[in-house]
């Protein structure tokens, strides 16, 4: 265990990391005055420090039993690099920020946030509306080349995530709230893999942790720190989103929001940082634009789908781009049921809409 | 010094015939029952001793036994009651056996003489095999249904001794009510809007298909529910005697003619527990819900909030159409042949988890997703989102058609079920379905893409091809067409398919 002295400072800083409840306060008290090295051979040794005596004990028998270059290896094997603040490519947004990580494990390569960075953020529990156009600012972002963060939970994450991808040019980075080995959401998980090979997915967390609750305010200032522009595209007036905000605000970020009907309650908090005065985002080129850059895309368009059939428009027309249920359909298309419930069946097999529960959603076409 | 007398007792919603054999004996003054009589059955003792003396008659200051034969067969509740007066008389010489000899009793008696009535008593007078039957005043009508049994009543025991020694007259049978009274049913003209929930109610009234509500408090799901049992057609004369044989025995009421002549609307709570809604019980096995809704509509309201062990008890009844209740003391088996409806949130919060405005928890919704998913969801047939009807609709739109209007189509469909041999379209087979509307090919290629996309598995998609069958019926048409495929399809939408999504943050 002595050849260990060879081992650079991150692979103690992450042994130290899976002690118990070591957080960024124990990980100061730990590290004042020492090395990570010195740290680690203090607590084995159990020199006094401001820490319980209890917990000195934990840590001590913990220590003792773990091999810390084995974790160093283990690391390398995952292909997951550690970085420090003072560590060569640490990003350089997170340098001089208020609450900077001590430590990122990063699985892939950070050389992406050298582009200009656009996070786009939302709710999970989304409309296609807001899944849509995640995905197509994010598409066109990319495309643009321009690196889009986001935190690879479901609704408008997942979107933007698969947008990003989709314009297979600048790589997506994306920052989460667990352990680079603990995946979640699950149902990312083959994202979550696609993100890691192209671009980059960064925790804070350790190898281990789990998705705690408090991790995701933690993840959302990471978050604003990397972006040059936070754009929300659906969020309630409450959530996870609307904190990202807040950070981004304390950071100088600016703030982008993409306006959505007044009804709807998943834009509630979008329009309302709109009427706070944020600037809208109604295309990828607005953000672009917003970054001091000159757009070399065109503005989204919707695609104008050719529906050969008449009353198949008269239904898609019946939308007006909200999610309806089958009486308000019926009621808004006056349509016999046989035939709407053909155009239906017929509309969702060629995806231009959506059936989730007992809700229809119009989409864009985009899969 | 012994008597024997015809009456019955209930097991389940059967009667068994039970001779009462009464010995009267000189010995120390006693009165003991034996033959497995249950604690209300026992109890007889006092009440009988009791209305004989307040009847003015000598009680035997003698030793009296009764046997209760067979002694296999637990006797239960106070129905045997006046059977044993009588023949404590017969046996004390009071009565002339001869008088008695064709003649069954039925009937609880109060101590001061009177006959009161007896729940079940339709099938204990059906089991008395005796051509004449006396039973409580109450209970005439029902028990009048039975055809081949003379059906006798007084008011009290003093008057029973009188017409039994020829004194008296028996009190005068009302006469059977020929047109049953029908009691006005909700009607669905008081429905406004929903015309997705109005049509898929006609369709399951029509095919016996089991129908799930999916909607917010409020949104009128059980008003709608209330009017499925409207638009059945009236119960056929077998299954209206097997219904009345039910609600006799679980002492539910009967109607003024005693038959029940129409389908039965049942809406247990959702604390119901599994003997409540399926039947039984420890000493006596009773019918449960699902049994008093037989030939009708069993209605569970907040489906998502009934236990997981009872909704599963229903899995039989919707299976055999009957439920067998085994206990140690015996089992019986209860007809429950019902269109089940059911209502529930989609969620706990019941903003229908709609697309970004539902703010449950995803663990919680999925918790009450696991809760209506599984084999009871796939008997489901028709599973039909109903909203909030808009003011619009409740002031200014106008009234849809009456039950009356729809019970008629109803009616023609349910005939052509019975054309096909079956009782409903529900119950059609693959086969028959084969036979009768083999698909088309742009039928064939409708399924195909709802089978490959997952929403629709083997059996749902014969449950889906019945449902197209009725729908067809309703038109008026022979051939199904992908029309009513398609819209077979819209009405089996996956209830919980936004509840799946599991995400839950420890």
């Amino acid at each position: 265990m002595f050849d260990d002295g060879l081992l650079p400072a991150e692979a103690w800083v992450a042994a130290l990391l899976q002690l118990d409840s070591m957080g960024p306060a124990k990980m100061r008290v730990v590290l004042a005055g020492r090395t990570p090295a010195e740290a680690w051979a203090a607590i084995v040794s159990d020199e006094p420090m401001e820490t319980s005596a209890t917990l000195r004990q934990r840590w001590r028998v913990k220590a003792r039993s773990t091999d810390v270059k084995a974790l160093w290896e283990q690391h390398a094997n995952h292909g997951i690099s550690i970085l420090l603040a003072e560590s060569v490519g640490f990003p350089a947004r997170l340098v001089g920020d208020p609450e900077p990580p001590d430590v990122l494990f990063v699985e892939g390569d950070l050389g992406a946030l050298r582009l200009p960075t656009v996070a786009i953020i939302g709710t999970r529990n989304c409309t296609q509306y807001g899944s849509d156009v995640a995905y197509e600012f994010s598409r066109d972002l990319a495309a643009t080349g321009i690196c889009v963060l986001s935190g690879l939970a479901l609704g408008i994450d997942a979107a933007a995530h698969a947008g990003a991808l989709a314009a297979n040019l600048a790589p997506p980075v994306a920052v989460v709230g667990s352990g680079l080995d603990r995946i979640y959401p699950n149902r990312n998980r083959a994202l979550w893999k696609s993100v890691a090979q192209a671009g980059a997915v960064v925790s804070e967390y350790p190898l281990g942790s789990a998705p705690l609750r408090w991790h995701f305010p933690a993840r959302n200032r990471i978050l604003a720190g990397l972006a040059d522009v936070v754009v929300v595209v659906e969020s309630g007036e409450e959530g996870g989103s609307m904190h990202t905000v807040a950070e981004a605000a304390t950071r100088d970020r600016t703030v982008m929001a993409v306006p959505g009907p007044i009804r709807s309650p998943a834009s509630a908090g979008t329009n309302h940082l709109l009427a706070d005065g944020c600037a809208p985002a109604t295309s990828a080129g607005d953000i672009v634009a917003m970054l001091g850059l000159c757009p070399i895309i065109e503005a989204t368009q919707p695609t104008p789908i050719v529906v050969a059939d008449k009353s198949h428009q008269r239904i898609l027309d019946s939308f007006c781009w909200q999610s309806v249920d089958l009486n308000t359909l019926v009621e808004r298309t006056g349509m016999d049921f046989s035939v709407l419930s053909i155009g239906l069946e017929s509309l969702t097999q060629t995806r231009q809409i959506v059936q989730r529960g007992q809700w229809f959603e119009r989409t864009t076409g985009r899969h | 010094m012994l008597a024997r007398i015809s009456a019955a007792t209930l097991v389940g919603v059967v009667g068994h015939p039970v001779a009462v054999e009464v010995h009267v004996s000189n010995g120390l003054p006693g009165f003991t029952v034996v033959g497995l009589p249950d604690v209300s059955c026992r109890e007889a003792r006092d009440r009988v001793r009791a209305a004989v003396l307040s009847s003015g008659l000598a009680w035997p200051l003698r030793r009296v036994t009764v046997n209760l034969a067979p002694s296999g067969v637990r006797k239960e509740g106070a129905g045997l009651d006046l059977a044993i007066a009588i023949g404590v008389l017969v046996a004390e010489g009071d009565i002339d056996a001869r008088s008695v000899e064709n003649m069954g009793f039925v009937g609880e008696l109060g101590l001061d003489g009177t006959i009161r009535p007896v729940p079940g008593a339709l099938p204990l007078a059906d089991a008395v095999h005796t051509p004449d039957v006396v039973v409580p005043y109450a209970n005439v009508a029902e028990a009048s249904l039975i055809q081949d049994r003379t059906i006798r009543s007084v008011s009290n025991l003093r008057d029973l001794v009188d017409v039994l020694k020829g004194e008296g007259e028996w009190s005068p049978i009302p006469e059977a009510v020929e047109e049953p009274v029908l009691v006005a049913e909700p009607d669905l003209a008081d429905v406004r809007g929903q015309h997705v929930a109005r049509h898929a109610l006609e369709i399951a009234a029509a095919g016996g298909h089991h129908l799930l509500f999916i909607g917010p408090p409020g949104a009128g799901k059980t008003m709608l529910a209330k009017r499925l049992s409207g638009l059945l057609p009236s119960l056929d004369v077998k299954t209206a005697i097997e219904v009345t044989r039910i609600h006799s025995a679980a002492g539910l009421g009967l109607p003024v003619g005693g038959l029940i002549a129409r389908p039965p609307f049942r809406a247990p709570h959702h604390g119901a527990s599994a003997v409540a809604l399926i039947g039984g019980g420890s000493s006596v096995l009773r019918p449960g819900e699902v049994s008093a809704a037989h030939g009708g509509v069993l209605f569970l309201d907040e489906m998502g909030e009934f236990s997981p062990a009872v909704l599963d008890g229903l899995r039989q009844p919707l299976e055999e159409g009957s439920v067998r209740v085994s206990r140690a003391s015996g089992s019986a088996e209860f007809p429950a042949r019902f269109l089940l409806v059911a209502a529930t949130n989609p969620c706990p919060c019941g903003d229908l988890g709609r697309p970004g405005g539902c703010f449950c928890s995803s663990a919680s919704r999925f918790r009450y997703a696991r809760r209506l998913s599984g084999p009871l969801l796939d008997r489901l047939d028709l599973r039909v989102h109903v909203q909030r009807p808009s003011g619009q609709d409740l002031f200014g739109g106008r009234c849809g058609e009456s039950s009356a209007e729809v019970a008629d189509r109803v009616g023609r469909v349910r005939n052509k079920a019975i054309g096909r041999g079956v009782r409903c379209n529900a119950e059609l087979s693959a086969r028959q379905l084969d036979e009768t509307e083999p698909l088309c090919a742009d039928s064939v290629a409708m399924l195909e893409v709802a089978i490959s996309a997952g929403r629709l598995s083997a059996r749902g998609m014969h449950r889906v091809r019945c449902v197209a069958r009725t729908i067809a019926d309703l038109e008026g048409v022979d051939i199904v067409t992908p029309g009513h495929l398609a819209q077979a399809l819209q009405l089996r939408a996956d209830p919980v398919a936004v509840n799946r999504e599991v995400d839950h943050v420890r």
